[in-house]
């Protein structure tokens, strides 16, 4: 039960009064009100001394029972106690725990205070980054770790989760980690090194394997069509084996083509810039890819192209019309006889964008993601028999990232399509003297 | 030396940059670090590509040179360090130096690369190489990292290395004139090979003078031309 101070002085008023009725009695009054009072204090002190002792030493003494307000202060302290040692140990079990499965973590995990200096680390980052724990407590990370791509990654400071930077470890340069930096409370960060080694090895063997295959193929099938055509000028245009021999040639036509976009992406993928860039004059070279694709249309489309002559890009000539001509191209072989397709060359906002529209099929919405996926097609039949090797716009993906640009892709079925390349402003110069001039 | 070691100082800035030049250099370091890793790369995969973005790149590590150079001298003139910040500021100057010879040193390795894939020679006699470049690659590594550490005991233990790295070379050398003699009509890529093995080894030279400085800032015992590193191994 709670005592309020009123009680707890209304208690001992009774004490006095009791002393001082004892006194009235015995005809000492004064005497025993003095008594009774120094009585009091005696105990007052005789218990405060008991909970200094208790307080001031440091060993595990017992809390001191006591009766009256005494006895409940020290059952409140030793109730309390007895609560925050519960706390205690539950909190440093789950701590324990906690640091049991950081240090566990495969992927080296480092915590940097708010000046970039190293609070934690746990044994992954040791061994991964050649950390010394708790020797390197206080270094600043950048200090150790000094390789200059992780350097540009780390005073960029990237608020995109996803963002990482691929460096080869500080320890063993064979290995490649993979590292990531998450901000978190108050200006922390925490710095998540992951070794994928191996993972890069197998995305080598797997290119090294496509355009192996690639390579390999090509020579038979050189070989094959070589005979064909002989076959083919030997053989009576209306015998039997005329009709074979043309289907064969158009098969070996279509395997040479898959081949050679095969090769052709193996190189866009392992090259990691462009060789021979330079600033190009788009207008003429669409115009070009334009007239090609007249010929395939042979006719049937109405092709426009409206092009802005003063914008010129930053790029490698033989790509930007490979992936030019694969997007105009598609827009004839899948729009039907009689549609339109439209080519746009123009300055944005953000940079230039080559645009290529038709008012074809369109494409429905839950093959857009999937699209430029190697051979992803949204009808087969449809596409091989227009002649497609299924490669064509994952070679346009490729060769735009090598030039920083981006594709975007809009289709409504039944209206058409839309395929746009968005330039980046740093590869767009825009040539004012022409029209001045 | 540790944030608290650097930090005794009544102004917060001069510690801010004593800290910035010392970031510098290490981020420096790091570029001369990938400049060799890359410009060996070249060389024992005969890759002209990344050998002439090597000998492009060297042009950058010039640059950071001037600027540190620059400001090491801002702070002798307007802090006038003393004791062991000016042993850091010397030791600074030194160091940087030290870093912009081994870029040079790692752009000649890549020169000699990018010759010899214009060659068309093969690989095959180089790749004793491998086992001189690891040993410098580590010594660099070391040699930063005690510099970042500011650990005399790891700079002690790095500078040893050069004693095996100087071996290592020797050895390539005997081995590539035997090949010469054997072959005269490839005496014109060997030599470039030994070119190369020097650069290489030129590094680690620089590598032991970086740890030597190392020692000199945090002891402040000067052990340049002295045999000191190989007797005091009790």
């Amino acid at each position: 039960m709670k005592e309020f101070p009123l009680q707890l002085l209304l208690r001992h008023l009774y004490g006095l009064l009791l002393g001082a009725f004892l006194g009235i009695l015995i005809g000492q009054f004064l005497w025993t009100l003095l008594f009774t009072t120094i009585l009091m204090l005696v105990w007052h002190i005789y218990n405060l001394g008991r909970l200094a002792a208790w307080t001031g030493s440091h060993k595990k003494l017992d809390i001191p029972t006591s009766r009256g307000i005494w006895g409940q202060v020290f059952d409140d302290l030793y109730n309390r106690q007895q609560r925050h040692n519960q706390r205690k140990k539950t909190l440093s079990k789950t701590l324990k725990r906690f640091v049991k499965a950081t240090a566990a973590l495969p992927d080296g995990t480092v915590v940097l205070d708010d000046g970039g200096y190293i609070e934690w680390c746990n044994p992954s980052a040791r061994q991964l980054l050649g950390l010394r724990w708790p020797k390197d407590g206080g270094q600043r990370l950048d200090n150790l770790i000094r390789h200059p791509n992780f350097l540009s990654f780390y005073e960029r400071k990237s608020q995109n989760e996803n963002d990482g930077v691929e460096i080869p470890s500080p320890v063993d340069t064979s290995k490649i980690l993979f590292i990531q930096i998450v901000p978190y409370g108050n200006s922390r960060l925490l710095v998540i090194a992951r070794d994928i080694t191996l993972l890069k090895r197998l995305e080598n063997m797997r290119r090294n394997f496509i355009s192996n295959v690639s390579h390999e193929l090509k020579t038979p099938l050189t070989v094959i069509n070589g005979y064909l055509e002989i076959l083919e000028a030997e053989i009576e245009p209306d015998s039997k084996a005329s009709q074979p021999v043309t289907i064969m040639q158009r098969q070996t036509a279509r395997m040479v083509s898959i081949v050679e976009d095969l090769i052709t992406l193996s190189k866009l993928e392992t090259g990691e810039q462009p060789e021979n860039q330079t600033w190009i004059n788009v207008c003429h070279l669409i115009e070009e890819v334009v007239s090609d694709a007249m010929q395939l249309s042979n006719g049937d489309h109405h092709i426009e192209s409206h092009l802005d002559e003063s914008v010129t890009l930053l790029a490698n000539p033989q790509e930007i019309r490979s992936a030019f001509s694969n997007l105009v191209f598609n827009a004839v072989r899948y729009t039907q006889a009689g549609g339109r397709v439209d080519v746009n060359w123009e300055r944005t906002e953000k940079g230039a964008q080559f645009k290529v529209s038709d008012n074809g099929p369109g494409i429905p919405t839950n093959h857009l993601p999937r699209l430029t996926e190697r051979f992803y097609r949204v009808d087969v039949g449809r596409s091989r028999h227009k002649g497609g090797t299924g490669l064509g716009l994952a070679i346009v993906k490729h060769i735009l990232i090598r030039h920083d640009a981006g594709l975007q892709i809009d289709s409504v079925v039944g209206e058409g399509s839309q395929f746009s390349c968005c330039f980046p402003v740093e590869r767009v110069q825009f040539v004012q003297q022409e029209k001045n001039d | 030396m540790k944030q608290s070691d650097v930090a005794t100082h009544i102004s917060q800035q001069f510690n801010e940059e004593l800290e910035e030049i010392r970031h510098s250099v290490l981020s420096m370091g790091g570029l001369v670090e990938q400049q060799l890793a890359d410009a060996v790369t070249a060389l024992l995969s005969l890759n002209p590509e990344l050998a002439e973005l090597v000998i492009e790149k060297d042009t950058r590590i010039n640059e950071l040179e001037l600027k540190i150079d620059e400001e090491c001298t801002r702070i002798l003139a307007l802090r006038q360090p003393t004791a062991s910040d000016l042993r850091l500021v010397i030791g600074v100057f030194r160091i940087i130096t030290d870093l912009e010879r081994m870029g040079d040193e790692a752009a000649k390795v890549a020169r000699m690369g990018l010759d010899l894939s214009l060659m068309n020679a093969s690989n095959k006699t180089y790749l004793e190489m491998e086992n001189l470049t690891s040993h410098v690659i580590q010594m660099v590594n070391q040699s930063l990292d005690s510099f970042a550490r500011m650990d005399a005991e790891t700079a002690l233990q790095t500078a040893r290395i050069d004693k095996r790295v100087d071996r290592e070379y020797e050895a390539i050398t005997r081995q590539l004139i035997t090949l010469m003699m054997e072959d005269p009509r490839n005496v014109r890529h060997f030599i470039d090979v030994i070119w190369a093995a020097r650069a290489i080894e030129r590094i680690g030279d620089h590598a032991r003078n970086i740890c030597e400085q190392v020692i000199y800032i945090v002891r402040g015992t000067d052990i340049r031309h002295s045999d000191i590193i190989y007797r005091d191994r009790s």
